[in-house]
C-alpha cells in the first residue's frame, strides 16, 4: 500500500503534527520506504491465528486503597503556562 | 591497576575491606569522567554534588555497622528517560529539556535503598528511538574504542559510560535493542531481562508492552548484581509479575556441561557480516569444548520481526506521546494561533525528525481503515512469533545469536536513511517481541579493532541459564572487564 502524500498529509493532522513544519518533507519522503518495509507483513499467512488477546498475560490489579497525592505547586512546577493555580491555555469558547 | 578499571565486584569487595570508601571511588569516578567526557560524551546531566553527599552518608552507615546491600557505596550511572526526583529527565528530547520530574522511578528509588551512587543521566537517541545515539536533540555520545564510531543505541550514553571507565554499572532501557545493541558495540556486557521483572513505572513510555529496563556491566557477574537490585514486583506497574525472585548472583555456576544452545540458521544469512557471524560462530565452539551442545534449530518468523516490531513500537509511541502536547509540561511553542496550533507547533518544534516519522508511522498503522492489516495483524504475528520461540525452547536451553549485522559504523554513516538503520536492529527486535530475556557480551573484535558482541536469548524468567552460560564463555575467553581509552 504506497502511502501518498496526501495521505501523509492527513496522518499529520491526526498525529497533530505540521506538514508544513521544518523538515517535514523529508519526513514525508521517508514514510514511503518504511510503509513498503512494514507492507512486507503482508504475505505472511498466519492461518489460524487472528486472535490478538493474549491469554496467557494478566494484569495485575492492586487493591484499590486511597493514597496521598502530589501537591498542586508541585505538579504546576513544570507546565509551560499557569495562571490562578492551572495551567493556561488559549481561549477555546468564543 | 586504577580504581576504574576495576569491576563492581572487585570494588564491592574493596568497599568490604575498607581498602576504600564511597566518597573515593565517587571522586574517582569523577576524576575518570574529567579526563574522558569531553571525547566520549556520555552525560547529559552530571550529579557529582549529590553523590558525594549520598557517598558520604554509605561510609557513615558502613562506619555504623550497618548491613549493606553488595552494590551499595558503588557509583551508577542512569538512562536519561528514567525518572529521577528533582533531577533532569531529557529523553535527549528538546520537548523535555527542563523536565524535573516530580517523582523517581521504581529503580531510582531501588538503587537509592541498596547504596547505588547515581553519577549522572546518560545520553540516549531522543526517547529512545534510534539504534546508533545520533537521534539525540542533546548530545553527543562517541565510542570510546573509536571516537569517530557510532556507540549504538538508543542506551548509547550507558555503554559508552561503562566502555569508557566512568563507572563500572549503569542502567538502561531496552525496546527493541537498545541495551544490547550498545553493548555490543562499546565491547560491554548489557541484559535485558523478561517483559514484567522489572518495573516500568517512572520510565518515561516509548512502547509500553516492549519496554523493559536491564543493567549494563563490564562483566557478566556486575550485570547480575546490578539485575538483582533492579528485578522484583512492584505494585505501581500492572504488568509486573509477581513472583520469587531468586537471587541470581548467588547462584552463579560457570559449569554448563550438557546444556544445549541452539543456533538459528536465519541469524547467519544474508545481511550479517562474515567477520560477526564467525565471531559468534567460534564462540559457538568454544561452548562445545566447554561441554554444551550445540544444535542448529530454525525460528522461521523472523524475516517478518522487523515489521512486526515497528507497527507495534510505533502505534504504542504514538499513543504515548500523545500527552506531549505543549499544555501541561514539556516544551511550548512562542507562537501560535489557538489551541490546536499550539499543540501543533509544540509537538513539530519539541520532537525532532525520528520521534515525528514514528508517530506517523504509529498513527497510519492504527487509522481507520488500515488498522486490521497492519497493526492487528503485527499483534497476531507476535503470537506467532512467541510460538515459534515456545518450540524451539521445547528443545534447547539457549539460543546464541548475532546482536547486530555489523560492528559500530562510522557517525553520520546512516542518519540520511531511516530504513537502513532500522535494518540494523534485525537480530534484537524479536526478543522484545516475545518477552523473552536476552544477555550480550563481547565475544571478539573485527579487523578495525571494534568489538563484536554475541545474544544469548533465553526462555521467559530464564536469566539464570544466560548469566551462567555468560560467565562461562567470560572465563573461557578471557574477553571479559574491557576499557576503552
Amino acid at each position: 500500500m504506497a502511502i501518498t502524500r496526501e495521505n501523509v498529509e492527513y496522518i499529520a493532522n491526526l498525529a497533530r503534527l505540521d506538514p508544513k513544519g521544518e523538515g517535514f518533507d523529508k519526513i514525508a519522503e521517508d514514510m514511503q520506504g518504511i510503509v513498503a518495509m512494514v507492507d512486507q507483513l503482508q504475505e505472511l499467512d498466519l492461518g489460524d491465528i487472528t486472535d490478538v488477546i493474549d491469554t496467557d498475560r494478566k494484569n495485575a490489579m492492586r487493591e484499590d486503597v486511597p493514597v496521598p497525592s502530589y501537591d498542586r505547586e508541585t505538579i504546576l512546577a513544570n507546565a509551560p503556562s499557569v495562571e490562578c493555580g492551572g495551567v493556561s491555555v488559549p481561549r477555546v469558547v468564543e | 591497576m586504577e580504581l576504574y578499571q576495576k569491576t563492581a565486584a572487585e570494588l564491592s569487595a574493596m568497599l568490604n575491606n575498607k581498602e576504600v570508601s564511597a566518597v573515593e571511588l565517587t571522586k574517582a569516578a569523577f576524576a575518570r569522567t574529567a579526563q574522558v567526557e569531553d571525547k566520549v560524551g556520555a552525560y547529559i546531566t552530571l550529579t557529582e554534588e549529590q553523590a558525594l553527599a549520598d557517598a558520604a552518608a554509605i561510609d557513615a552507615k558502613r562506619a555504623a555497622g550497618e548491613a549493606l546491600s553488595p552494590l551499595a557505596g558503588i557509583p551508577v550511572s542512569v538512562k536519561d528517560n528514567i525518572c529521577t526526583k528533582g533531577v533532569k529527565t531529557t529523553c535527549a528530547s528538546k520537548m523535555l529539556e527542563n523536565f524535573l520530574p516530580p517523582y523517581n522511578a521504581t529503580v531510582t528509588d531501588k538503587l537509592h535503598a541498596a547504596g547505588l551512587i547515581m553519577t549522572g543521566k546518560t545520553n540516549l537517541d531522543e526517547f529512545a528511538m534510534g539504534s546508533s545515539c545520533e537521534n539525540s536533540a542533546l548530545q553527543k555520545t562517541r565510542n570510546p574504542h573509536n571516537l569517530d564510531h557510532v556507540t549504538g543505541g538508543s542506551s548509547g550514553g550507558a555503554a559508552a559510560s561503562v566502555a569508557a571507565g566512568e563507572v563500572s554499572i549503569a542502567v538502561g532501557s531496552d525496546t527493541g535493542g537498545s541495551i544490547r545493541q550498545p553493548a555490543s558495540f562499546c565491547g560491554v556486557v548489557g541484559m535485558k531481562p523478561t517483559y514484567g521483572t522489572v518495573s516500568r513505572y517512572g520510565l518515561i513510555a516509548f512502547a509500553s508492552s516492549l519496554d523493559q529496563i536491564g543493567p549494563f556491566g563490564r562483566c557478566v557477574q556486575d550485570a547480575a548484581m546490578l539485575a538483582d537490585v533492579l528485578m522484583g514486583h512492584d505494585k505501581m506497574d500492572s504488568t509486573s509479575v509477581p513472583r520469587e525472585y531468586e537471587n541470581l548472583t548467588a547462584a552463579i555456576n560457570p559449569d554448563i556441561r550438557g546444556m544445549k544452545i541452539g543456533l538459528p540458521k536465519e541469524y547467519f544469512g544474508e545481511g550479517i557480516s562474515q567477520e560477526v557471524s564467525k565471531a559468534v560462530l567460534a564462540a559457538a565452539e568454544t561452548y562445545k569444548q566447554l561441554g554444551a551442545e550445540v544444535v542448529e534449530i530454525s525460528l522461521p518468523l523472523s524475516k517478518y520481526a522487523l515489521p512486526i516490531y515497528y507497527i507495534l513500537s510505533s502505534a504504542e509511541a504514538s499513543s504515548n506521546l500523545a500527552r506531549f502536547d505543549g499544555v501541561k509540561y514539556g516544551y511550548r511553542a512562542r507562537d501560535f494561533d489557538g489551541l490546536v496550533d499550539l499543540y501543533v507547533k509544540s509537538r513539530s518544534e519539541g520532537f525532532g525528525p525520528e520521534v515525528q516519522r514514528r508517530i506517523m508511522l504509529g498513527t497510519y498503522v492504527l487509522s481507520s481503515g488500515y488498522y486490521d492489516a497492519y497493526y492487528k495483524k503485527a499483534r497476531a504475528a507476535q503470537r506467532a512469533i512467541r510460538a515459534d520461540y515456545a518450540r524451539a525452547f521445547e528443545q534447547i536451553d539457549v539460543i546464541l545469536t548475532p546482536v547486530a549485522p555489523t560492528t559500530a559504523y562510522k557517525i553520520g554513516e546512516k542518519t540520511s536513511d531511516p530504513l537502513q538503520m532500522y535494518m540494523g536492529d534485525i537480530c534484537t527486535v524479536s526478543v522484545n517481541i516475545a518477552g523473552l530475556p536476552a544477555l550480550v557480551q563481547p565475544c571478539g573484535y573485527d579487523s578495525a579493532k571494534l568489538p563484536i558482541g554475541m545474544q544469548l536469548i533465553g526462555p521467559r524468567f530464564g536469566e539464570q541459564k544466560l548469566i551462567n552460560a555468560g560467565v562461562a564463555f567470560e572465563q573461557a575467553s578471557g574477553l571479559s572487564n574491557i576499557v576503552a581509552l
